[in-house]
């Protein structure tokens, strides 16, 4: 089962590299790209230590449903407001 | 500069104690390769066919084949049994699903070998001395398809990452 992942949006809205990343949760930078791309689903530990990284619950990451664009959410709150 | 020295110095020229040193480390740029396996797999595969005819054409391309694939291990994404550093759970899952594809085809082909080798020897009447010669070279082949089919599954199991 594909599970789908934000971790390239929150690596680019933090500024930070894959290899910066992958150090952090004790990886090589090519899993990162594997899992950003969806190549690769990553175990629960490995989940929860890229979670733990930047400061989110693992939902907020990890999917079985596609996340919602951030032009779709713009405009969704744009409508609400 | 003492004897041993520029004989370190002819070693380092040639690369491989600074290889082994990446591959030790687990450092080495590892990368895809999708056609060189399936090119030393042919020629070992024709080779092997052509053993039972005509030796002289068969041996030599099985061992070809044979060459082309121990490099392999060296520089295709696979990374060696042994090595723990560099590796991480995805090396491992492809590592794994490469040795279980690897091992199903050399059982498959192994077990066909054992059923055809005697009866290729009866129906092409062929004296023990080619028989026995045969043998080794069916284990020579199943050598190369170790050697070949991890880097092969791994290949093309997954798409080159681009860089960032």
């Amino acid at each position: 089962m594909q599970i789908h992942n934000r971790i390239a949006l929150f690596r680019s809205e933090r500024g930070t590299s894959r290899r910066e990343l992958a150090d952090a949760v004790d990886v090589n930078p090519q899993t990162i790209g594997y899992l950003e791309r969806g190549d690769y689903n990553p175990s629960l530990e490995l989940a929860m230590k890229i979670a733990a990284f930047f400061d989110v619950a693992v939902e907020h990451l990890f999917s079985f449903e596609p996340f919602e664009s951030v032009a779709v959410a713009l405009r969704r709150i744009d409508a609400a407001e | 500069m003492s004897l041993p020295e520029r004989l370190d110095d002819l070693a380092r020229l040639t690369g491989i104690p600074q290889l082994g040193d990446l591959i030790a480390t687990g450092t080495q740029r590892r990368r895809h390769l999708r056609w060189m396996p399936m090119i030393a797999l042919v020629v070992a595969t024709v080779g092997i066919i052509a053993v039972g005819s005509n030796i002289q054409i068969g041996m030599p391309m099985l061992f070809v084949g044979e060459m082309i694939a121990f490099w392999f291990p060296l520089f295709g994404p696979i990374k060696p049994w042994g090595t723990l550093a560099g590796v991480d759970e995805r090396d491992r899952q492809l590592r794994r699903d490469a040795y279980f594809t690897t091992f199903t085809v050399i059982s498959a082909v192994a077990i066909l070998g054992l059923f055809a080798l005697p009866a290729l020897a009866f129906v092409a009447a062929w004296d023990r001395a080619r028989l026995i010669f045969f043998m080794p070279a069916f284990a020579a082949y199943l050598m190369c398809l170790l050697l070949t089919i991890p880097t092969l599954h791994a290949s093309w199991a997954t798409r080159p990452l681009e860089d960032e």
